[in-house]
């Protein structure tokens, strides 16, 4: 197919005014001020709410694209859970990290009763979480302000997922910066939103090839059993005619 | 009681109890946009049944004051707030309207030549293309599905998607949705042209074989059982198609049947269209995202047409007699029957002996199958 006859066809056709609407939106799109206007109000923004038992804070939230609220457990030892908030990603935003990631929000986990320089074992737990969830802590006073950290993966029962890892008092994950006995770990479950996204689309995309399939092979199976039924209906029905 | 009372009770009452000192700019546009639509479904005929109701929605909700979208202070839907909260907030008119498609359809030429359902499901390809296009734009990924699914050119499918995921773009979405399956005869042909050769459009393919009445009635059951099995999230859509279909097929309850695919579908019709058009007053529908909407629906539309003809294709390469004529594979987006209609037309200007109508509705109704199992597959990622 050639240039020339591929622009024939479209003057022959009535899309030319479609396609010139596509190149004004797209022109008026690229222009940074509607791109500001366009991509309006974030309305998946996560607003978890915290019930505590004993000494585990659980945080209960709808994550961005899911219409089921989830929940996540914290729990700290080496210390005393004093409390898990919420914090808006804003506070947080920096180039390096895409909101997106941080499909579950940020937690501020305080924690009490360290000793002054040690270090305390936090860990959070969800049916939300799995073995390539990472768990990143932003601390605005250190040079790299987003880190991942290393953390321990742990499968527990009913499918739930438990992420741990270490933090020392005053350490680079300490955003209070004090070796006091008193730490404040900023951060979030993080989950590659791309990798999500594509990933699950061509499975689901091959799934509906799959549904379709399993339908086509039920309709022939089916097929051919009516087939043999009507056909030997069929060559009964002259022999009844017959006698 | 003096003169100034009077001027100031008319003044009070002009600003309080009349909407005209609260028209503003983005309602006249708005207005301007339910006029054109007004249009297209009257003069154009462009989906009729669906653009008017629309178009005379945004009508009436862009005028202020009017208490139609609302609550009122004790707390109850206004007019259309109730049709848009049970109909489409409760999910009920998609499903009713897929009740009535059911005991409108004939899936003869579907169970006579089961493999073009395979063109059904290459003709959801769109869908996922502009689902991730979409979110490269930066939408969420609800609404990057929302948008996704107007490529698959089910209008019950998409609103009932985008009213679970996305509402806040239902309008533009349904619009989007309606208008391009009204288009079907201008967007179709060209990709059609493009993507074939005379050779490949003069295929003529074998004639159907008959289907029994007792086929007919069985594959609902069957179709039910393996879809709901497979997807049970779009259980609400297919289990209604497929009782519509089955009560047509059944013979037994003409009453029913009947009433199905008309009386009950056209009074849910007005509803859906009327709700659907209130959605876009001109606060919410004013942005760049519904045009944005309108140009990735587009999009979406022109994949997947281009989808269902590259697997026929596929499908030609790999059957060694029999071939499938590549026009009946655009058909494959839905859009019953306008597409198979567009496949016929366009199998006649190559050879005007070729009859490809029949062929076309196996596809055509494969799709339909198809962009409602890939709404499932979406619904269900976010559950």
């Amino acid at each position: 197919m050639d240039l020339k006859r591929l622009s024939q066809l479209i003057r022959a056709s009535k899309s030319k005014m479609v396609l010139c609407v596509v190149i004004l939106m797209a022109t008026a799109l690229f222009s940074s001020t509607s791109w500001a206007a366009f991509i309006g109000e974030d309305l998946e923004i996560p607003k978890p709410t915290f019930t505590t038992e004993g000494e585990v804070v659980t945080a209960k939230l709808i994550p961005r694209g899911r219409n089921l609220s989830i929940q996540i457990d914290f729990a700290v030892s080496g210390g005393k859970l004093e409390s898990v908030e919420g914090k808006p990603f804003a506070e947080a935003e920096r180039p390096e990290v895409d909101i997106k990631d941080f499909r579950s929000a940020l937690f501020v986990v305080k924690a009490s009763g360290v000793s002054p320089g040690g270090e305390v074992k936090v860990s959070s737990a969800s049916n939300y979480f799995n073995a390539s969830t990472a768990f990143w802590v932003f601390n605005p006073n250190a040079s790299t302000p987003w880190t991942e950290v290393p953390v321990t993966h742990e499968d527990l029962d009913n499918r739930v997922h438990r992420m741990e890892f270490t933090v020392k008092d005053g350490g680079p994950l300490d955003s209070d910066g004090r070796a006091d006995g008193q730490i404040t770990v900023i951060g979030g479950p993080m989950d590659d939103f791309w990798a999500y996204a594509i990933g699950t689309l061509v499975i689901r995309f091959f799934g509906v090839f799959l549904v379709l399939s399993v339908l086509l092979i039920g309709l022939k199976i089916a097929s051919g059993i009516f087939v043999k039924i009507e056909s030997s209906l069929a060559a009964k029905e002259p022999a009844e005619t017959k006698a | 009681m003096t003169w100034d009372y009077v001027l100031e009770l008319i003044k009070n009452i002009l600003f309080t109890q009349t909407g005209i000192p609260h028209v503003g700019f983005g309602q006249v546009i708005m207005l301007c946009i339910a006029l054109f639509f007004l249009y297209l479904a009257v003069a154009k005929e462009y989906e009729p049944l669906l653009l008017l109701p629309i178009g005379f929605g945004i009508f009436l909700v862009n005028f202020p004051l009017t208490p139609l979208m609302g609550f009122t202070e004790h707390g109850n839907p206004e007019l259309i707030r109730a049709f848009y909260k049970y109909g489409i907030e409760w999910e009920i008119i998609p499903c009713v309207i897929f009740l009535g498609l059911g005991a409108m359809t004939d899936f003869g030429p579907l169970i006579a030549n089961p493999k073009t359902l395979i063109i059904g499901a290459g003709a959801q390809l769109g869908v996922f293309v502009t689902y991730i296009g979409t979110l490269l734009l930066g939408f969420s990924l609800k609404e990057a599905a929302s948008v996704g699914i107007i490529g698959g050119a089910d209008g019950p499918t998409t609103i009932y998607l985008t009213a679970k995921l996305a509402p806040h773009i239902l309008g533009a979405n349904a619009l989007a949705a309606y208008s391009y399956m009204a288009m079907v005869p201008l967007i179709q042909p060209p990709i059609m042209r493009l993507l074939t050769t005379p050779a490949q459009r003069k295929i003529k393919m074998r004639q159907l074989r008959k289907v029994s009445k007792r086929e007919k009635l069985i594959f609902p059951l069957i179709g039910c059982t393996l879809i709901v099995l497979l997807v049970p999230a779009i259980a609400p859509l297919m289990g209604m198609f497929m009782l519509g279909n089955f009560m047509r097929e059944s013979g037994v309850v003409k009453r029913l049947s009947e009433t199905a695919e008309n009386d009950l579908m056209n009074i849910v019709t007005i509803f859906l269209g009327v709700a659907v058009g209130a959605t876009m007053q001109a606060d919410k529908f004013l942005s760049l995202k519904p045009f944005m909407i309108f140009v990735l629906g587009l999009v979406d539309f022109v994949i997947c047409t281009a989808g269902g003809i590259l697997t026929v294709h596929i499908m030609n390469f790999f059957i060694k007699k029999d071939k499938i004529n590549p026009l009946i594979g655009s058909a494959g987006v839905s859009a019953v029957p306008m597409s198979a209609r567009v496949s016929h037309v366009e199998g006649r200007k190559a050879d005007p002996n070729n009859w490809l109508l029949m062929h076309a509705m196996g596809p055509n109704l494969a799709g339909v199958i198809g962009s409602a199992a890939a709404a499932g597959m979406l619904i269900a990622m976010f559950n």
